[in-house]
């Protein structure tokens, strides 16, 4: 990233910052001026209507333009690389736009030239299945070189995901997984606090921490191992080479203890990301003792798993409230700086998106038939059919 | 941690731009000696209601014919109770006005309740027929005793089960509104869909003129225009005859939104009035480069360059103090 993005980053930071001790009111207006004025330089706002727009309008301009040229072309491979070498022309020109528009659609045209240089290398290899090789290794080195040199922590994530998918066509695909990603994790770690990076490189490492920790999951889980989840990825059919006894024990183990051991660390080091990829393995590996003990019907393990979230939630955050200042170990169920009305917003969103009834059906429901409304995933049988 | 603001609050204090008290309850944050995990809290409440609904709505397709319809009308009614009677313990009294604070679980417990009444008036309906071929006049029931629960409990997360229940029973989906217009399906519900949205535009007016619970008017008008814009892009995508009307109606509709929204600064209202205006002249350019494939790549890519133009202009004006 070039030195001037790198400051205006760090003073849009510290921004953010005040305004959110603002809207606590922690500050008043008079400091929120005076610290604006003391670190002014102009870094986009995040704002995901926006960028979602921007990236909506700048896919369909480069599908609309590839086709087009394409079609007078006759050709894919040469309008693929056109357009992969332009476009980062206009996110070199668009990343510090203090517009948040403009910014996002210079990360979209970022994102659309890593994908045509990926369809354009494929298409050099005509397609086949050794251009799968190819295909990876550009993806992963091209979205790595835009992180490095826009700053968009997706692009981390997605680098680190096409390496992994990459690997996952070695023989030894599972033990690379886990090394690899252990190695990465272990090197992403130390630079989540390094001051020397911009902002949004140490939001990269992160994103690169999450896939390593996603990998080294994937590969010791046992349902994983069982499956070949990785070793199928690329080979389209099942070698059914099961694994050995001890093997599978450690596997077991592991995706008992990998989830625990995350939480652990997020709670020792108060790191929220390492605490929510604990959550989300844990979740996975109670889905994995489901799929192998039979420990109840479906119905009651949902019940008894939904009765017991919200059961952890109410006591860790009663525990919270109850201690001397409100926290524990650092930690606090209040809600400090964030925008509790951007949280609210999402909730809103998940909830209509998720439990909202299905509409009914236009034809009338015939006798007998237990019909509803209600959601799909949820709505606890007020929708669908019975 | 963020090194660079821990940096800035030392330098801020030093100055004095900051006192010692105020870079005393900011510096912990920063330093990460003190984390919030009020988000972690929410996803998790969030995740168990939508496994607890899941379980139950499971558990009433597998045992009710094996379980005694009382009982089971009874069991989830007490569980509804349940969650309601948390709300009401821990919630402030009702106000017009946004609720100054409330508890972190008050919204999702809340949900779980209506979620669970809202079963337990299906499951009823199902066994008793009470309204026999008219059954989807529950998810109006529904609608209203959450309408109920998001005004007094003052909750936007109920208040948009109440919307997308109302619209269920009018036979539409609040997830995904503009899907009709790609599928080619939908036409039968397009008046539905036109009423439904202006309903709820009016609720959205109503709210704010008459200082009713005006923080609801975000949610009222969201579905409001996903509704609106939906039935009139249904039209404009039919395949009979009148298509150019309606295409007419829903690009000026998106023009007359798009020129509110953007006085008002309103970025998601905006957002929705582009993709409306964009998916509107659609059709009419495709006829216009005489169904031409290449002519209308081009065009798609022209008209999506002159939208991003307009979106930077207008980020501009919009994000401007007022």
């Amino acid at each position: 990233m070039k030195a001037a993005w790198v400051s205006a980053e760090r003073e849009s930071a510290v921004r953010d910052a005040a305004r959110s001790w603002r809207r606590a009111g922690v500050i008043d207006e008079a400091a929120l001026g005076a610290i604006e004025a003391r670190y002014p330089a102009p870094w986009p706002a995040s704002s995901p209507v926006w960028s979602a727009l921007a990236f909506v309008f700048v896919s369909l301009a480069v599908l609309g333009l590839f086709a087009f040229l394409a079609s007078g072309f006759h050709s894919v491979g040469p309008v693929s690389f056109l357009l992969a070498a332009g476009l980062p022309f206009v996110t070199e020109r668009l990343r510090a736009a203090p517009s948040a528009a403009a910014a996002a659609s210079g990360g979209a045209a970022a994102f659309w030239a890593v994908i045509c240089l990926m369809v354009g290398v494929a298409n050099a290899s005509r397609f086949d299945e050794s251009a799968i090789t190819g295909v990876l290794l550009a993806g992963a080195l091209a979205f790595g070189a835009g992180a490095f040199r826009w700053g968009y922590p997706a692009f981390a994530l997605f680098s680190a995901s096409l390496g992994f998918l990459l690997l996952a066509r070695s023989a030894e695909g599972r033990l690379l997984w886990l090394c690899v990603g252990a190695l990465l994790a272990a090197a992403c770690l130390p630079l989540l606090d390094r001051r020397s990076l911009a902002p949004s490189h140490r939001t990269g490492a992160a994103a690169a921490l999450s896939a390593g920790l996603a990998a080294v999951y994937a590969a010791v889980n046992l349902y994983s191992l069982d499956h070949h989840r990785i070793e199928s990825l690329f080979r389209w059919r099942d070698e059914g080479v099961l694994p050995s006894p001890a093997i599978r024990v450690a596997a077991a183990l592991a995706t008992a203890v990998y989830p625990a051991a995350l939480i652990v660390l997020g709670i020792r080091s108060r790191r929220r990301l390492l605490l929510d990829l604990g959550i989300v393995a844990a979740a996975l590996s109670l889905v994995t003792l489901r799929f192998y003990v039979h420990l109840a019907p479906l119905w009651a393990l949902l019940v008894i798993a939904g009765a017991a979230l919200i059961g952890l939630a109410l006591g860790v955050h009663r525990w919270l409230h109850r201690s001397p200042g409100r926290q524990r170990r650092g930690f606090t169920g209040a809600a400090l700086f964030e925008d509790e009305n951007r949280q609210r917003s999402v909730a809103v969103a998940a909830a209509a998106l998720t439990l909202g009834p299905e509409p009914r059906a236009p034809a009338q429901a015939e006798p007998g038939a237990f019909r509803g409304g209600g959601g799909a995933s949820g709505g606890a049988g007020s929708s669908g059919s019975f | 941690m963020q090194p660079e603001l821990v940096a800035a609050i030392e330098d801020l204090r030093r100055d004095g731009v900051l006192s010692d008290a105020q870079a005393g309850e900011v510096l912990p944050a920063a330093r990460r000696e003190l984390v919030s995990i009020r988000a972690e809290l929410a996803a998790l409440l969030y995740g168990g209601v939508l496994l607890a609904v899941s379980g139950v709505g499971l558990f009433l397709k597998v045992n009710h014919d094996r379980i005694g319809p009382t009982a089971i009308a009874l069991l989830l009614l007490a569980a509804a109770a349940a969650c309601f009677a948390f709300v009401f313990r821990r919630s402030p009294a009702f106000s017009w006005g946004a609720a100054t604070s409330t508890h972190v679980a008050a919204d999702y417990l809340l949900l779980l309740g209506v979620l669970l009444a809202g079963s337990d008036l299906a499951y009823l309906e199902t066994r008793f027929r009470f309204l026999g071929s008219h059954w989807p006049y529950h998810l109006l029931v529904l609608s209203v005793i959450a309408f109920a629960a998001a005004y007094r409990f003052d909750s936007r997360v109920v208040l948009s089960l109440a919307l997308s229940s109302f619209a269920a029973w009018r036979g539409l989906s609040t997830r995904f509104p503009f899907e009709p217009v790609l599928s080619g399906r939908w036409s039968d519900a397009r008046i539905n869909a036109l009423f439904t949205g202006a309903l709820f535009l009016a609720a959205a007016f109503v709210s704010v003129r008459a200082r009713r619970k005006a923080h609801f008017e975000g949610v009222f008008a969201a579905f409001g225009w996903l509704l609106l814009f939906g039935g009139l892009l249904s039209g404009a995508f039919d395949p009979g005859d009148n298509w150019p009307l309606w295409a007419a109606a829903a690009g000026l509709g998106a023009l007359g939104v798009l020129v509110f929204a953007y006085r008002a600064r309103r970025p998601f209202d905006f957002a929705v009035a582009v993709v409306a205006a964009y998916l509107s002249v659609l059709r009419p350019l495709w006829l216009a480069v005489g169904k031409s494939e290449e002519g209308f790549f081009f065009l798609v890519a022209a008209s999506s360059l002159a939208v991003l133009v307009l979106l930077v202009l207008s980020y501009r004006r919009m994000r401007a103090p007022a």
